[in-house]
């Protein structure tokens, strides 16, 4: 055998021990569960996992199912983790949450984390991902966690328009019976595939070289019963982009509101309407109270595919949850949501949009049976 | 690598996209050509290959594969539950060439969801994405890819096949749901700061 030909050799068995060379995935992943919590850790199933190293970086491929079990006497409705990646860490943080559960005291169940992390070669040893609970919402609107990420309110509002959803659907089904239910649910599937999309870009803090821009004032949708009134807004608008946002609230209940979270749908010259963003805002606002929020962002709109810049003719905001200083939520009812324009721009809630998927996947028969599963 | 050791179809239709890593690559290729069935499969899933390019050119622009494909998912299940419903009972045991062609075109449709499935998920643009300063997000083909200056990605991935709706919000965040084939929803968020 040559020389050149052992060489070759060689070469290929280093190749495939770098390649084999990955760390264990299920050492790969820290799971940091405080002693206080209320869930036990019971395992994590890796699946197909793996790690490799492919040139000088690392690729963790983790296909992995975590399990838990519910140590308290309560139902849990919702968890959110905290995803943290060595060295991804600055610039943001990652979180996977999982709404719309109901997990009764003592019961086991999963939560899947799906993650690729791609990264310059690790230490070996080394725990490429953190996992952590940042929060468990309850049956009660209780909640635990160190809510690094907002996920009280967030599991809140999502487990509050859950039951908002399902007494509809079930209202539905209680006063027409199936087929009406039916029907619900594919106008609803039927609307859904006809809202029209924008892809859109947000560059936050960005100092750029503007093409002409103008003032537009918003439009403000008038939800009922809403604890905040969008009293007037205005945004710098070009064909390209819009940018700058700023909007004045007053509060309108009798208790204190800590944060809200707007809408903002754009118009285009046709005259269809898109859900182009949500606008967040923490606020301090006392009964009666005003406050104006500014945001230093531009939101780049265009049409799928093509890429096309949407000429914006309009803008229209509306209050789609708020948050009281005592952690309550307030979220607007079907009927506020059946309103024309949100009508045709807004998507489903989650839990509408698991219930969809039940319908889909398995039928009528199985929807009415999760709708009676939470009764 | 032995005759009888037959690399997994799958592989198979890596090898006949060139998307095999090069080593894996050189181990089938040298199986194909001493084994006259993988041979065979290889060069079937190279017409269909060659057929997909075709069939795609004529095909309008912005076309949602993914969702194409779990549509054809949902409706052969449907289907299936409906022609359950109303098949006469037979005697169990007895080869009906129909179940067999039922069963060839199931597979056929999966096998077809999942290529052109794989194909768009090389494809598809950024439906949405967040940028401050050098951190940036976007929806990828996989779900929410999150890079960083150091050259590090983050993938919060969503499930296979399934829809995904992207929604963002002027802080910085950037969300993709999506109900996994167990029914669970799942909801991956990355705020950047």
């Amino acid at each position: 055998m040559s020389k050149l030909i052992k060489f070759g050799w060689l070469l290929a068995a280093a190749t495939l021990v770098a390649q084999d060379a990955g760390l264990d995935p299920a050492r790969a992943v820290r799971i940091d569960l405080p002693k206080d919590a209320p869930l036990a850790f019971v395992g994590l199933d890796p699946g197909d996992s793996r790690t490799t190293n492919r040139g000088g970086a690392t690729v963790l491929d983790l296909r992995a199912t975590l399990t838990f079990r519910n140590a308290t006497q309560q139902r849990i409705r919702g968890i959110s983790l905290l995803i943290t990646a060595q060295e991804v860490t600055p610039g943001g943080k990652g979180s996977v949450a999982a709404p719309s559960l109901d997990v009764a005291p003592g019961a086991t169940f999963p939560v899947r984390v799906n993650m690729r992390l791609m990264k310059p070669m690790a230490v070996a040893g080394a725990p490429l991902v953190d996992v952590a609970v940042d929060g468990v919402l309850f049956d009660s609107l209780g909640f635990y966690g160190p809510d690094k990420l907002g996920s009280r309110r967030t599991l809140t509002v999502w487990e509050v328009e859950a039951r908002r959803d399902r007494k509809h659907f079930a209202a539905i089904l209680s006063s027409g019976g199936s087929e009406a239910l039916r029907q619900e649910v594919v106008g609803i599937l039927a609307r859904n595939d006809a809202r029209p999309r924008l892809d859109v870009q947000v560059s936050r803090n960005r100092v750029t070289v503007m093409e002409a821009a103008a003032p537009v004032t918003f439009a403000f949708m008038r939800v009922p019963d809403a604890p905040v009134e969008l009293a007037e807004g205005v945004a710098m608008v070009s064909n390209a982009e819009v940018r700058s946002p700023k909007v004045e609230l007053i509060n309108r209940s009798g208790k204190g509101v800590k944060h809200v979270d707007m809408g903002w749908i754009v118009r285009d010259a046709e005259g269809r309407d898109y859900f182009a963003a949500s606008l967040p805002a923490d606020v301090n606002l006392g009964p009666g109270e005003r406050a104006t929020v500014r945001k230093d962002t531009a939101l780049r709109l265009m049409r799928p595919a093509s890429g096309a810049a949407i000429g914006i003719a309009g803008m229209t905001g509306f209050v789609q949850s708020v948050e009281y200083s005592d952690g309550q939520v307030w979220v607007p009812t079907r009927a506020a949501l059946g309103q024309p324009t949100l009508r045709s721009a807004l998507g489903p809630s989650p839990e509408e949009q698991r219930l969809l998927e039940i319908y889909r996947a398995k039928g009528l028969d199985a929807l009415i049976a999760e709708l009676k599963r939470f009764q | 690598m032995r005759n009888e050791q037959h690399p997994d179809v799958r592989e198979l239709a890596l090898l006949a996209g060139g998307d095999l890593p090069w080593w894996r690559k050189w181990q089938l290729t040298r199986h194909a050509k001493g084994c006259a069935d993988c041979q065979a499969e290889l060069g079937a899933l190279k017409d269909v290959r060659r057929e997909f390019a075709r069939a795609a050119s004529e095909l309008p622009a912005g076309l949602d594969w993914q969702r194409l494909e779990f549509e054809m998912r949902a409706n052969i299940r449907v289907g299936l539950a409906a022609g359950e419903a109303i098949r006469p009972r037979e005697i169990a045991g007895r080869w009906d060439w129909r179940a067999g062609f039922a069963v060839a075109a199931l597979a056929t449709v999966v096998v077809t969801g999942w290529f052109l499935g794989r194909q768009n998920r090389v494809s598809t643009a950024p439906v949405a994405s967040v940028q401050a300063g050098y951190a940036m997000a976007q929806s990828g083909s996989e779900g929410i890819e999150w890079k960083q200056r150091s050259g590090a990605v983050l993938t919060l991935m969503a499930p296979a096949a399934r829809p995904v709706s992207y929604t963002v919000n002027t802080e910085g965040g950037l969300s993709a749901r999506a109900v996994d084939e167990a029914g669970q929803i799942t909801i991956s968020h990355v705020q950047i700061d």
